[in-house]
């Protein structure tokens, strides 16, 4: 009972989050920062190269974030990439996955524990996994998943295909995609759109996992335990463009979650040092 | 800008309704959901030490995770550069150790785990052991970042580090049960050690 209170709790909190977003923000206002160029993928991943970010968040003491280049998977991660983990670690089977670690729902899409069943899931972007299973999953491939900083430094390059969409046009484009009332119909990853790093479908198909998604807390003082249901207020004031609806929405949806959830519009993809 | 606020209530919308929609499958999973009596409580079942890792204490030993099981356990995490809290939080433990029966104080464990893997070295861990003056019954880990978030996941504890080096963390206390369950997940400090102690003693199997 206190379970479905605390649910009540969450439900409450993003409501209050959306509707921060919606009393807040006045116009559209995109920051793209840094140039992009096109880099050649190499066995499915492409280098990102180094550069700045500037945290969404203000956080004490950090203005902008160094990020080291790093190799990003060009798509999220498939049905048949993340069946290939599963059969070599058993353990992460639907039937055999600790409820800790992956909640009632983990691959309810899929046919049985070592079968996805219809052949055209396979290669769509996997969904229902959690974030310890897209760690692990992470790890067994010799890669990792990617943090906050990195995922949205990515993020921030225009959209080059299938047409060009920076600023406004960009943020139109991703809103109207969290606006679609059905999101689990996908096409198979890397031909929805392409941004100028040639990393694919970060927007349109799934939301995505990272390393630090329990790291969204706002908090001046570091001593005492942050007070999580000021996100609202507290955090729209202390983000870097409240206008931003976009990137405020991935924000407050990472805030919502727990590393056992699985959602049926949540995948991730992979990067490398 | 109409057409703007169109859309963002039919996100609010969409996102209310997904929200309702996954409450809905946790209440039909209730029975799968262990609850405790004295606090908030969010452990789903299952053992934490499910996952392998390595950890090294502060005597520069080697701790496999997996190596804690056997023993009720009374973790939290926190970084000995804390000022005020995480102090606290080991103060609270030590006054919980107090009230364990001295018969059955090898039987419980205490281990904090720390956010801070730059500063945290197993020297700094061991100044902070002493500077408490904990028992042999403690051991202060220390790991990876890939770990500590781990640990940080399975505990449910958020944390962020700040840019002085600090972090910004909730302070949480669990007691676990020998099989690796969390049976207490306590968000609040100093307040009352007893009832982490009646926890623990119903885990060793009094009444």
């Amino acid at each position: 009972m206190k379970y479905a209170n605390s649910k009540s709790a969450l439900v409450g909190k993003i409501a209050l989050q959306i509707l921060c977003v919606l009393l807040l923000g006045v116009i559209f206002n995109a920051r793209v920062e840094g140039a992009a160029t096109m880099v050649a993928e190499v066995q499915g991943m492409v280098r990102i190269p180094s550069g700045f970010y500037r945290p969404f968040y203000i956080t004490k003491g950090i203005d902008l974030v160094r990020i080291e280049s790093f190799y990003m998977d060009v798509t999220p991660v498939t049905n048949k990439q993340f069946l290939e983990f599963v059969k070599a670690n058993p353990r992460w089977a639907r039937s055999a996955v600790s409820p800790l670690l992956a909640e009632q729902g983990y691959l309810k899409g899929w046919k049985n524990d070592f079968e996805i069943g219809d052949p055209s899931m396979d290669d769509v972007p996997v969904v229902n996994v959690s974030w310890f299973a897209a760690h692990a999953y992470a790890h067994w491939r010799g890669k990792r998943l990617p943090t906050i900083a990195e995922w949205e430094y990515v993020s921030l390059a225009p959209i080059v295909k299938p047409c060009h969409a920076n600023g406004n046009a960009k943020n139109e484009l991703i809103l109207d995609w969290y606006c679609k009332p059905d999101a689990t119909h996908f096409q198979p990853v890397g031909t929805v759109n392409r941004n100028a790093y040639g990393v694919r479908d970060m927007f349109g198909q799934v939301w995505e996992w990272v390393e630090d998604f329990s790291s969204v807390i706002i908090s001046a003082d570091p001593q005492s335990s942050p007070n999580l249901g000021s996100l609202c207020g507290a955090g729209a004031a202390g983000s870097i463009d409240p206008t931003d609806y976009a990137t405020f929405m991935r924000f407050a949806m990472r805030n919502s979650l727990k590393g056992n959830y699985v959602l049926n519009n949540l995948g991730f993809r992979c990067v490398k040092n | 800008m109409n057409k703007t606020r169109t859309l963002l209530w039919i996100c609010a919308l969409f996102l209310l309704v997904s929200c309702a929609r996954k409450e809905k499958s946790h209440e039909n999973s209730a029975n799968s959901e262990a609850t405790d009596t004295t606090g908030t409580a969010y452990a789903p079942r299952g053992s934490i030490y499910a996952i392998d890792m390595t950890l090294e204490n502060q005597n520069a030993q080697k701790v496999q995770w997996e190596s804690l099981k056997g023993k009720v356990q009374v973790m939290a995490m926190i970084f000995t550069h804390c000022g005020a809290t995480c102090p606290r939080i080991t103060q609270e433990i030590k006054e919980v150790e107090n009230l364990i029966p001295s018969s059955d104080k090898n039987s419980v464990g205490y281990t904090l785990i720390s956010f801070d893997t730059k500063r945290d070295t197993a020297g700094r861990l061991m100044a902070f052991y002493r500077e408490m003056g904990l028992s042999p019954n403690w051991q202060l880990l220390h790991g990876s970042e890939e770990d500590v978030q781990t640990i940080a996941n399975l505990f449910d504890v958020k944390f962020k580090q700040m840019g002085d080096g600090s972090f910004s963390h909730e302070s949480v206390i669990l007691v676990i049960d020998r099989s690796g369950q969390i049976v207490l997940h306590r968000e609040s400090v100093g307040n009352d050690p007893n009832k982490i102690a009646d926890k623990v003693k119903s885990c060793l199997g009094f009444e």
